[in-house]
């Protein structure tokens, strides 16, 4: 009698189990199909992409992935002229602000119908993806600015603004890209407690003002560096030069490369007590061509899916030393991989602008934001002087863009 | 030699197409370009057919001859394009993309003046001549241009074009290297040919060359371009002069070896090219035949027979064994015609009669002037020879034959026979008939 429970169980157990090893092998049978990928990276970023998109064919091999690396300045302007006749990627990584042209062309496919897990991804991320309530895409990765310093010549890195005009003092030089844009970081430092980590950033002209005023201080002290050329201050870090650079996320492999790991320390930018820095937040996004057929575009979001796990996510931070993962869920060890680490503490407060806005912002910044700092950090104007000016500017070219929409 | 070669990038290129026509944009333009250049053939063939059947007046014919030219090159395009416009209209109004087709369309535009250029070439020149300029140049250039087109269109053909076929001397020779070596040494031979028959025509009509000198000149320069071609061609493909030089090294070895008539022929073909011995136009005696040149290669020479059969003669013939040639320092040559007249006649009669006759002659010429010589008692004649000079041996058979008739003409009127053998039989023991029976 037993025994005879004990077969019937034994088959119950091994039907269970085929059962099982059917539902799994459908899931992978179930994705097939081929894909073309569009993406900017090179070296070691386009090695790790790859490593990814390796181990996803080992999953589905059902899926074939073409995976083409198309040069930063060139990829949406190509993405543009093929996805015009129905060519182009299936699905293209790149900077965010490419999308709104690409949205206006109708090339872009529309993500809000998809039924879409976003919970995963940094939330302000998902505003650079986002165009007049309809998702775009999914963030990939992001990049940010981070404190750079030789290990060297520094001990602890500053944590403030007071202490980098201490560490001035002490003779360490404190190297900043003299631009609009790659001097923002400070901005945010001088906004009140209610306004600091907004979900949508805006612009404050007269906060800004504030920032200037201390960079106008800080460069009065023959240490602090303010310079036009970004490349000549990272070869001077690189060469033991300077104490500190405010280095972007995507230089600090080379910088590692140059300056020697162990030299090379990597810090949150200085901020206030209670008000951290605010670089500017650059999120690789992942974008859908409309040409793609419904089934292919199913397909490109299921690897986007995968491209934005925690464990891929993770791979990508470790392997690339430059990527900042999109996911927030992604947890990374700060004595394990303490560069990445900062990276990341860094991305969390960092000042990302909505799409629609980054576009208006762009364009006038374009313009006028360089005019004006360089205006004020020559003397010219004084930096409310600049704000009041630049806010103008900026509400003109909003509303030529809200006329522009109004026409289209 | 496949042991390095990668074939993922052609994977991939197929694979994208592949994904390309899996896209119902991609399909529908695709569609809608076939459709509307079939339209475009359907629409050119009728009209083709209308213009053949359209009967012209005589005098118009000649006139309207150049733009019936032209509407034929012109028609085909003409009709792409006006499909190609109304597709795509169609297309944007149904809110589909239309990239592709404007590529398309822009394509026909070319196209459109390409055809128009041919066409202005037929209607103004002479048909053989543009023709071989088409088929060897333009053709073979605007089908590059269009394929070209719409691979770049379709995909990035970097990494297709850097593919490393095979390493010679260290050299990697990419797909990109090799296709751009000899599509650009292609050209560089047709734009020599090109440039050498322009040459050619107006060096022989603006001057008074000898257009076999010429010819061997130009050719002989055109090599020397050519050459210098290859070894451009060589250094794009990475070549270094040390590796050239063991190239030729190499080359010179199996060369002498393996191909020892050929390079024999090639050598004598550059000599015979600076001797300046044989040139284009010169008539020549080969096999026993008298023959024509026609055209001196590297390798051989092509010459035409009485018969107008061509035969290509390895150049070392030329300069190994002896060659009778007509048209050495000049091309004026003497020929023998032999006449025997009846014992009855008059020796000065007939040769006042013979001089007439050949002096009267249009191609016999006058200086060295035609002369009659008595040569001998025949068993039944008077035996002459009439010594004439010709600028020309290909129409020596034909003046002959002229003047022969005209001879007997000649003779015919002044009584003067020209005798012939004539045989008596004598039968010795005639059987009778009956008995025969």
């Amino acid at each position: 009698m037993y025994q005879r429970f004990g077969k019937i169980f034994l088959l119950a157990i091994l039907l269970l189990l085929s059962g099982c090893r059917n539902i799994a092998s459908e899931a992978k049978e179930k994705l097939q199909g081929r894909l073309l990928l569009w993406h900017p990276f090179q070296g070691k970023e386009a090695e790790t992409l790859k490593l990814i998109l390796d181990d996803y064919r080992e999953l589905y091999p059902q899926v074939k992935i073409v995976s083409e690396s198309v040069p930063e300045k060139e990829i949406a302007e190509q993405f543009q002229q093929q996805a015009q006749s129905g060519l182009g990627p299936d699905l293209m990584i790149s900077s965010y602000f490419t999308q709104i042209p690409l949205i206006r062309a109708g090339l872009l496919r529309p993500l809000t119908n998809y039924d879409l897990d976003l919970s995963n991804y940094l939330p302000r991320t998902i505003l650079q993806v986002t165009h007049q309530g309809n998702l775009y895409g999914l963030p990939f990765s992001l990049n940010t600015q981070v404190l750079c310093y030789n290990k060297t010549k520094v001990n602890q890195p500053p944590k403030t603004l007071p202490e980098i005009i201490k560490e001035l003092e002490l003779e360490r030089q404190f190297a900043l890209a003299s631009n609009f844009l790659d001097a923002f970081w400070g901005v945010q430092i001088f906004e009140s407690e209610s306004d600091t980590v907004k979900r949508d950033f805006v612009f404050n002209p007269s906060i800004w003002a504030a920032w200037l005023e201390w960079l106008q201080q800080a460069k009065k002290d023959p240490h602090f560096i303010l310079a036009d050329d970004p490349f000549t201050l990272h070869q001077a870090f690189a060469e033991g030069k300077l104490a500190y650079y405010v280095c972007k996320s995507e230089e600090i492999s080379e910088l590692k490369a140059t300056l020697g790991a162990d030299k090379l320390g990597i810090s949150t930018l200085p901020g206030a007590t209670n008000r951290p820095a605010g670089p500017l937040l650059l999120t690789r996004v992942v974008l859908f061509n409309r040409a793609s057929s419904p089934a292919t575009t199913q397909l490109a979001l299921e690897l986007a899916r995968f491209l934005t796990n925690g464990e891929q996510q993770t791979k990508l931070a470790i392997q690339t030393e430059s990527l900042i993962p999109a996911n927030s869920k992604v947890k990374l060890d700060r004595r394990l991989s303490p560069i990445q680490a900062v990276l990341f503490a860094q991305s969390k407060t960092a000042v990302a602008f909505s799409l629609d806005y980054r576009y208006q912002f762009e364009r006038a910044e374009r313009k006028y934001g360089n005019l004006f700092y360089n205006l004020v950090l020559e003397g010219v104007i004084t930096p409310k002087e600049a704000a009041l000016e630049l806010k103008q500017k900026m509400a003109q070219v909003r509303q030529r863009e809200a006329n522009q929409l109004e026409e289209e | 030699m496949f042991n390095e070669f990668n074939f993922a990038p052609f994977y991939d290129f197929l694979t994208k197409i592949v994904i390309f026509f899996d896209r119902p944009s991609f399909q529908v333009q695709l569609l809608a370009i076939l459709s509307a250049i079939f339209l475009a053939w359907l629409l050119s063939r009728g009209l083709e057919y209308l213009i053949q059947r359209w009967e012209l007046p005589t005098y118009l014919k000649t006139y309207a001859q150049p733009f019936l030219i032209i509407i034929h090159y012109l028609n085909f395009p003409l009709f792409s394009l006006i499909a190609l416009s109304t597709a795509h209209q169609l297309l944007l109004s149904w809110g589909w993309l239309v990239g592709l087709l404007t590529e398309v369309t822009n394509l026909f535009w070319v196209l459109l003046v390409y055809r128009i250029f041919i066409g202005i070439l037929y209607a103004l020149f002479s048909l053989s001549v543009i023709r071989r300029y088409h088929f060897r140049l333009f053709a073979p250039l605007f089908i590059l241009y269009f394929i070209a087109e719409i691979l770049s269109h379709l995909t990035n053909l970097e990494p297709l074009t850097n593919i490393v076929v095979t390493s010679f001397f260290e050299t990697a020779i990419t797909i990109g290297s090799l296709w751009r070596a000899i599509v650009g040494l292609y050209f560089w031979i047709g734009f020599l040919w090109g440039t050498q028959d322009i040459l050619y025509r107006l060096v022989t009509r603006q001057t008074k060359a000898e257009p076999g000198v010429v010819e061997a000149a130009l050719t002989s320069i055109r090599y020397v371009f050519i050459g210098l071609g290859i070894i451009l061609v060589l250094s794009h493909l990475g070549f270094n002069t040390a590796t050239l030089a063991a190239i030729t090294g190499g080359l010179s070895v199996g060369i002498g070896f393996g191909l020892q008539e050929i390079m024999g022929n090639f050598i004598s073909g550059i000599l015979l090219f600076f001797e300046g011995a044989l040139k284009p136009g010169d008539v020549v005696e080969v096999d026993g035949e008298v023959a024509l040149v026609r055209r001196l290669d590297i390798r051989a020479t092509t010459v035409q027979t009485l018969n107008n059969i061509e035969k290509i003669v390895p150049n070392q013939k030329f300069l190994t064994s002896s060659v009778i040639t007509y048209t050495g320092s000049d091309r004026i040559s003497r020929y023998l015609i032999p006449i025997g007249v009846s014992y009855k006649s008059e020796p000065e009669a007939v040769i006042e009669i013979l001089l007439k006759v050949a002096t009267e002659h249009p191609q016999v010429l006058e200086k060295p002037k035609p002369m009659v010589f008595l040569i001998g008692f025949g068993d039944s004649s008077l035996d002459f020879e009439l010594s004439i000079w010709l600028d020309n041996p290909i129409i020596q058979k034909r003046v002959t034959s002229e003047l022969n008739r005209s001879i007997w003409h000649a003779f015919a009127e002044q009584n003067i026979e020209i005798p012939f053998p004539q045989r008596d039989l004598h039968i010795r023991n005639l059987a009778s008939w009956e008995k025969l029976n």
